[in-house]
């Protein structure tokens, strides 16, 4: 279980990487990718930092809360970690 | 007093960052890449506005929760696999070479077979998310003597 908890954790972050640049390349019409390649289109940097820097706090609050649950609720009997 | 003082620290980067950036924006520096603040006091309606990052939010989220869950389950049931010898010398090589393959040389092959839009996007975030679990070192490990104390400290929670 915990390798499978750290499985999980990495591919979350992965998740968002990939989404991310799918999005950008594909030009989908609809995501955050999509909103930061527009707005570079158009000039309008305040939007793309703005996509940044929602898309970074996303990734952080899954990862906090994959982390609360799953590390320090379900797997509390894990030996050798200091908490 | 401490655990205040740490809360305080940990907000003071990006605190001085975004001061900064509003400072710089109020003065006119740059107004391109420095009037941030302007999105978010002045809510626009267009494509540029705080809605469309609320709908592109909303859609981003849902392709990852597609994409993640469905890798996350079918990655522990392959890794759980992992433990037959078997299935380890059969599947291992393809899998081991499939996973070096970065996610982005994907792309254009997945456009010309699911096309533009969410199923395709859906898709890479699976093939980022899947390969991760093949983790044989936890169900091999060797801390698990019985079969039966291996399968219960593979699914312990």
């Amino acid at each position: 279980m915990p390798h499978i908890g750290a499985g999980m954790r990495i591919s979350l972050g992965l998740a968002f990487i990939s989404m991310t640049e799918a999005e950008m390349i594909m030009y989908a019409g609809q995501g955050l990718g999509y909103l930061i390649m527009l707005s570079w289109r158009a000039q309008r940097f305040e939007v793309l930092l703005a996509a940044i820097v929602l898309i970074g706090i996303l990734n952080l609050t899954f990862d906090r809360v994959f982390r609360y649950f799953v590390e320090e609720k379900l797997l509390k009997w894990e030996k050798g970690i200091v908490k | 007093m401490i655990k205040m003082r740490k809360e305080v620290i940990k907000f003071a980067l990006p605190l001085f960052f975004f001061s900064f950036w509003a400072i710089m924006s109020l003065k006119g520096f740059k107004p391109s890449l420095f009037n941030v603040l302007l999105v978010l006091v002045h809510p626009t309606k267009d494509i540029f506005g705080i809605g469309s990052l609320v709908t592109c939010m909303v859609v981003s989220l849902k392709e990852i929760g597609i994409g993640y869950s469905v890798a996350a389950f079918a990655g522990v049931i392959i890794g759980i696999l992992f433990y037959y010898k078997t299935f380890d010398d059969f599947f291992g090589s393809t899998i081991n070479t499939l996973r070096h393959i970065p996610d982005i040389a994907w792309i254009p092959l997945l456009l010309v077979w699911a096309g533009i839009g969410i199923k395709s996007i859906v898709t890479v975030i699976f093939l980022e998310s899947f390969f991760p679990y093949r983790d044989k070192y936890g169900v091999r490990s060797k801390e698990y003597t019985t079969a039966l104390d291996r399968i219960w400290q593979v699914f312990r929670c």
